[in-house]
């Protein structure tokens, strides 16, 4: 099958086979790959009410047609699960070299099943996969077991890999690949903790078959020129996702203080041209990437080298926690890195308990002695520790915002900052509702990467609630995770604005099928669809009450910074979900309706 | 009294698909990306003559202003 390695691999840990089958041709040409294959096998084969950390779950890791092709930022794999964190659907896409070696070893998906009765890691070189004792290396930290792999193996030979976040089934535990990329998001290193792979390490050599050489070399270079003639691609380059930093401060989206502000008054000591001159070394990119968007830092204050921190990490663990040192952000980017927790949900969990802490409602009989003020350095990272091992208040944190925040109560639901039980990525919207409506919606959780519309509510008025923002918001969530159904990376689009048209011609050339973004788009919308119909057969009362944002962007106008005064009101709230539920075809209580199932032709998928 | 303003990529959807514009010289870049309907705050980083200043660098006769817009987010 053109465009494909043609294989899924299946490994059943509780008894120790491993087997491939066929790709299907029919789910490849229905749901492509990527996030599409994740959520259908998903839904097929995971059975309704399974534990997450339990043998019925799956861990589904697959590749997309662009995967490993010379096409710009084909370096993406998806990693779907049911989430520990929410108990509903995770897909997480992690970059680097893994997918390409992946699509080499003739692997369109792998699925880890069951759970192994001792730890072990799952080793393929093309053929050959074997599941192999791990009992050294359960323990360690991310970083020694990765370096131990490639010393031992070779460069070539990619590596992905759980910390002790994992091991011990913290529910927003990452997977951690080529020192520095995750797959970070809703706990799948939880899922891969919970089945005992402490690893997974692959090869391979094949060729994928395409259908067209000569136009998919052309297509290839088409969107290589693009890249290289694109306006910004300098600064891009230079200082990658930091780039938004400054701008975020400006604009009132940096979170502040566990969200309770957009700007930070110190936010000037984390900006990328600060970072890149403090601590930034080289520029580390993923498979075949014109424009490598990761900064490699080398820490002489903790003494020691980081990927990053990228923009997400500065937001949560920097100007989140009051923290304005970019050195002592890159160190716990570090640690949470090694010991493989989300630093996205980790830095909330931090800040959660920090203003928990200054409102008396933790005190130092709580935190193990720790005097949890926001901008406490040494108690951050002894929290990153707490968490990964669960040791003191970090078994509390370690459950994620909302559980923590259901424990403790007196009144710290109201600042837990999540939607869906995920806590938020780092755009504070007190007063963006497109952007507001991006993360109520979001399919896995509080996450941007989906709809990232802010830069929308900008052009037509940040407080406006109009059918148009709407809309904006639905169409960002057909097509950017489309980028994750192919295998591949959306910042060339999003950063370096090339025509998506470009991808058209390339696709057509490794599949032997045209699709035009129309076609996509609808691809796309389908798999939204599904992954929502996947939340509803997992939760009891599935609708609108789970799409509600933290009380703190409709009840706490920010006291100081670019948004100072401004909030959202609970009626504007509503108003959004009334107008995205119709627009979406979905009943007034956030369900799909029967003919939007059926116009979709989802019927024979979730019957 | 001329410059040169170059836009990125999405910036360009907000001038009918134009990437270089002549602009006057005296005003500040903020001023000028206004007059041309695009909103300030969309700019993400405004590097003149291959450095960056600020929204309020008032542009000089010559200068090439390069603007970057934010769309996408980490």
């Amino acid at each position: 099958m053109n465009g494909y390695g043609g294989s899924i691999l299946r490994v059943n840990l509780t008894n120790g086979t491993v087997a491939k089958e066929p790709t299907p041709a029919e789910v490849a040409r229905d749901f492509i790959g990527g996030r599409g294959f994740g959520i259908y096998f998903l839904l097929k084969e995971v059975p309704k009410g399974a534990d997450p950390l339990g043998p019925d779950n799956k861990l589904i890791i697959s590749s997309g047609p662009i995967s490993g092709m010379l096409i710009p930022g084909g370096g993406k794999c998806d990693w779907t699960t049911k989430a520990p964190l929410t108990g509903g659907y995770a897909s997480a896409s992690m970059g680097g070299h893994f997918t390409a070696e992946m699509r080499y070893a003739g692997l369109d998906s792998i699925i880890l099943e069951g759970i192994s009765p001792k730890p072990v890691y799952l080793f393929i070189d093309d053929d050959k996969v074997e599941l192999r004792d791990a009992a050294d290396l359960w323990g360690k930290a991310t970083f020694a077991v990765e370096k131990q792999f490639k010393e031992k193996l070779g460069e070539e030979y990619q590596v992905a890999v759980i910390g002790i976040g994992g091991e011990n089934l913290v529910p927003y535990a990452c997977i951690n690949h080529d020192y520095g990329r995750q797959a970070g998001r809703g706990g799948v290193g939880a899922v891969m903790g919970s089945k005992k792979v402490k690893a997974i390490v692959l090869h391979g050599t094949k060729s994928v078959p395409v259908a067209d050489k000569d136009a998919y070399r052309t297509g290839g270079m088409a969107l290589y020129k693009a890249c290289k003639d694109a306006e910004g691609l300098k600064e891009w380059t230079r200082y990658g996702t930091t780039i938004v930093v400054s701008w975020c401060d400006e604009v009132g989206a940096l979170p502040t203080r566990n969200f309770s502000a957009g700007s930070y008054e110190d936010g000037k000591n984390l900006y990328g041209p600060v970072m890149r001159e403090k601590i930034v070394i080289t520029d580390k990119g993923c498979f075949g990437c014109p424009s490598p968007c990761g900064k490699y830092s080398r820490n002489k204050k903790y003494n020691s080298y980081v990927e990053g921190p990228e923009y997400e990490t500065i937001g949560l663990m920097g100007s989140n926690l009051g923290i304005d040192d970019i050195e002592a952000v890159a160190q716990a980017n570090l640690l949470c890195d090694d010991l493989g927790i989300d630093t996205i949900s980790a830095g909330n969990a931090i800040g959660w308990a920090m203003e928990c802490y200054e409102k008396g409602i933790l005190t130092k009989k709580d935190t193990d002695g720790l005097d949890l003020k926001f901008g406490n350095v040494e108690a951050t990272f002894m929290l990153i520790d707490k968490i990964a091992h669960r040791e003191g208040i970090g078994a509390l944190l370690a459950e994620g915002v909302k559980r923590a925040a259901k424990k403790v109560g007196k009144g710290s639901e109201k600042f837990a900052i999540q939607v869906k039980g995920m806590e938020q990525s780092a755009y504070a919207t007190h007063n963006a509702t497109a952007m507001l409506l991006a993360y109520m919606t979001c399919d896995v959780g509080a996450h941007h990467n989906r709809s990232w519309a802010i830069t929308y509510d900008l052009q037509v008025g940040r407080e406006k609630v109009v059918p148009e923002k709407v809309a904006r918001v639905i169409w960002l969530q057909n097509f950017r995770p489309m980028f994750d159904v192919l295998g591949g990376c959306r910042l060339q689009w999003v950063e370096l604005g090339i025509d998506r048209d470009l991808y058209v011609p390339a696709l057509e050339a490794i599949t032997g099928i045209h699709r035009s973004w129309e076609d996509l788009d609808k691809v796309g919308e389908r798999i939204w669809n599904l992954t929502r119909l996947y939340w509803m057969r997992e939760n009891e009362g599935f609708g609108r009450e789970w799409d509600l944002p933290s009380p703190r962007f409709y009840e706490e106008p920010p006291k100081s910074g670019a948004t100072k005064g401004q909030i959202t009101s609970f009626e504007d709230v509503n108003t959004l979900l009334d107008m995205y539920y119709e627009q979406r075809g979905w009943t007034s209580d956030g369900q799909p309706k029967p003919e939007t199932i059926e116009s979709l032709g989802l019927k024979s998928v979730v019957a | 009294m001329t410059a040169t303003l170059r836009l990125s990529g999405s910036l360009r959807d907000m001038t009918g698909g134009k990437a270089e514009i002549q602009v006057e010289s005296g005003r500040t870049v903020r001023e000028t990306l206004a007059s041309l309907g695009i909103v300030p705050e969309v700019v993400a980083l405004v590097v003149v003559n291959e450095e960056q200043q600020s929204k309020d660098h008032v542009i000089q006769e010559g200068d090439v202003i390069r603007v970057l817009a934010v769309i996408g987010g980490g």
